[in-house]
């Protein structure tokens, strides 16, 4: 027997698939957050230069990273309708942008909570803040061109393709931000040579950054499915589904 | 398409615009007037000015490319020129990067004229004027070529005219970090090159990429 | 166990106000984007059962 992936393709093959895993992603990202959180915050030993205020780092990192992934995912999927023609591919671009958002507006308020106390200022002209405050920009961008554009097709094909052209201008924009300011700290946890981080605080950051990937993931999943019913909404099957939930 | 073609299409849009002034000298004005308010807002001293000059003539400029934008294919979307112009047996791309070099030609082209008086006015020494004009001569069409997918993007939309400043002004970011940076090395005395070469570099690329996004994004506009 | 009592947990060695805001602002975002889910689901299983042939597409759940 051959698993047959382009099934899950067809919106209502998918919503059964996404209803039927959700109730256990959210589930997992609830514990490891919690897991994550208590690592963090009760176990990991404090920094020697930081103190206890480094432990910002257990929010502020997922979620750094979380904002540029999903906007990668958004331009994936992106590329992904425009060649394909698959409406699914844009509902996904749909669903995963006001969390990409969400996670880059944490990040910024993360970081300015985090850089008061180290920096002495809430808010540095850093290549790496600059530039999470244009992703945020771009984040905002797009959910406003979606919202300025009344016909749904035009509008995920209006937004897929602003995707796709933010996206390569995004390493350009980073670029030129830190040839304009090349002042800022190192990478937290730089390839190829060990993190200067004890195991406790390693183990928190790794269980952070799976639960923001699994709160991501289970967040665009929820609000995917509710596309789904509402682009479906003059089909037999969601016709079948709201009158069986009547 | 051949150089005939492109150089009708550009010297109508040109014809076009020399009919109505207005819009041109509106959009000049513009940027007479904002770079006016930057003295008045913080303070008129000569060394205020030699610092923030090179920064408030390229953001100036940015936001009259902006306007500039707003208007590149709106007025042909409205009454038809533009779907004309997909259904006629031209390279969509090459047609539509003669209306942006016409845009430029009628829209930017003033204001990099006028930029050395504004220069002046702001304090800057006359050495510096001829690298304020020519990198706003060469920043001005990139940020028209990199503006125009955005402009086609909100063709028939609501808000159009504040959407696109959402939109693409992200995008102006590193046009207008590297054209500040020339003019600010050369008041300095510093050497520019690497920050010519790079605005160059962003110009070619965007000049050569641009249309063929602006094409996709205006045959969605006019499905 | 790093910690010695509650209130040094609470103090996080002076930084307390930052390292609870931050986790605080996390939570604030789930329990944001939760409620604006729940609520989008609200409306349009209410929209799906009026009037199940005009559901006006707007993209986002807006609510509207």
């Amino acid at each position: 027997m051959t698993f047959n992936w382009r099934r899950y393709a067809s919106p209502p093959h998918c919503y059964r698939l996404i209803s039927r895993i959700l109730p256990a992603l959210w589930a997992i990202s609830l514990l490891l957050g919690v897991a994550g959180l208590l690592t963090g915050l009760l176990l990991a030993p404090g920094d020697v230069q930081q103190g206890e205020g480094y432990r910002i780092i257990f929010i502020h990192v997922p979620a750094s990273w979380m904002s540029m992934i999903i906007y990668l995912a958004i331009a994936l999927w992106a590329a992904v309708g425009l060649v394909l023609n698959t409406s699914l591919s844009f509902m996904l671009m749909t669903a995963l942008a006001p969390t990409g958002a969400a996670m880059t507006a944490l990040s910024l308020l993360s970081g300015a909570l985090w850089g008061k106390p180290m920096w002495g200022a809430w808010w540095v002209w850093d290549a790496r803040l600059t530039s999470e405050l244009i992703l945020l920009f771009l984040y905002l961008a797009l959910l406003a061109l979606r919202a300025a554009i009344d016909d749904p097709r035009r509008a995920d094909r209006a937004c897929a393709l602003f995707a796709l052209f933010s996206v390569i201008n995004i390493p350009i924009i980073y670029f030129s931000v830190r040839w304009w300011n090349t002042l800022h700290q190192g990478p937290s946890i730089t390839m190829g040579q060990a993190p200067a981080m004890s195991d406790q605080v390693l183990l928190g950051l790794v269980l952070m950054t799976l639960a923001a990937w699994a709160y991501s993931l289970a967040m665009s999943f929820s609000r995917l499915r509710l596309l789904i019913l509402q682009r479906q909404a003059d089909t037999g099957w969601v016709k079948q589904l709201t009158g069986a939930c009547r | 398409m051949n150089w005939q073609q492109w150089r009708t299409l550009c010297l109508r849009d040109i014809r076009l615009a020399m009919r109505r002034p207005g819009e041109t000298l509106h959009v000049l004005f513009f940027f007479i007037m904002t770079v006016t308010l930057f003295p008045l807002a913080s303070s008129p001293s000569a060394t205020t000015l030699q610092a923030i000059g090179p920064g408030v003539l390229w953001v100036c400029a940015v936001l009259a490319c902006l306007l500039l934008l707003g208007e590149l294919l709106e007025s042909d979307w409205r009454d038809g020129a533009l779907e004309a112009l997909l259904f006629m047996p031209l390279n969509l791309p090459l047609a539509l990067s003669a209306k942006i070099v016409a845009r430029w030609l009628c829209g930017a082209l003033p204001l990099v004229i006028v930029s050395p008086l504004l220069g002046l006015q702001l304090e800057l020494p006359a050495s510096v004027l001829p690298m304020l004009a020519g990198t706003l001569a060469l920043g001005t069409l990139a940020l028209l070529f990199i503006g125009a997918p955005g402009a086609a993007l909100i063709l028939g939309t609501r808000n159009g005219g504040m959407l696109l400043g959402l939109l693409i002004l992200p995008l102006f970011l590193p046009v207008l970090i590297f054209g500040a940076l020339a003019v600010a090395g050369a008041q300095a005395g510093r050497s520019v090159e690497a920050e010519l070469s790079i605005l160059l570099a962003l110009t070619l690329l965007t000049v050569f990429f641009s249309p063929l996004a602006t094409a996709a994004c205006l045959r969605l506009a006019c499905e | 166990m790093k910690w010695d009592s509650l209130s040094a947990f609470m103090a996080m060695g002076g930084y307390g106000f930052y390292v609870w805001s931050a986790v605080a602002l996390a939570l604030l975002m789930v329990l944001g984007e939760l409620c604006w889910l729940r609520h989008s689901q609200h409306s349009l299983h209410h929209r799906l059962r009026q009037q199940p042939n005009t559901a006006p597409d707007r993209g986002w759940h807006t609510g509207q």
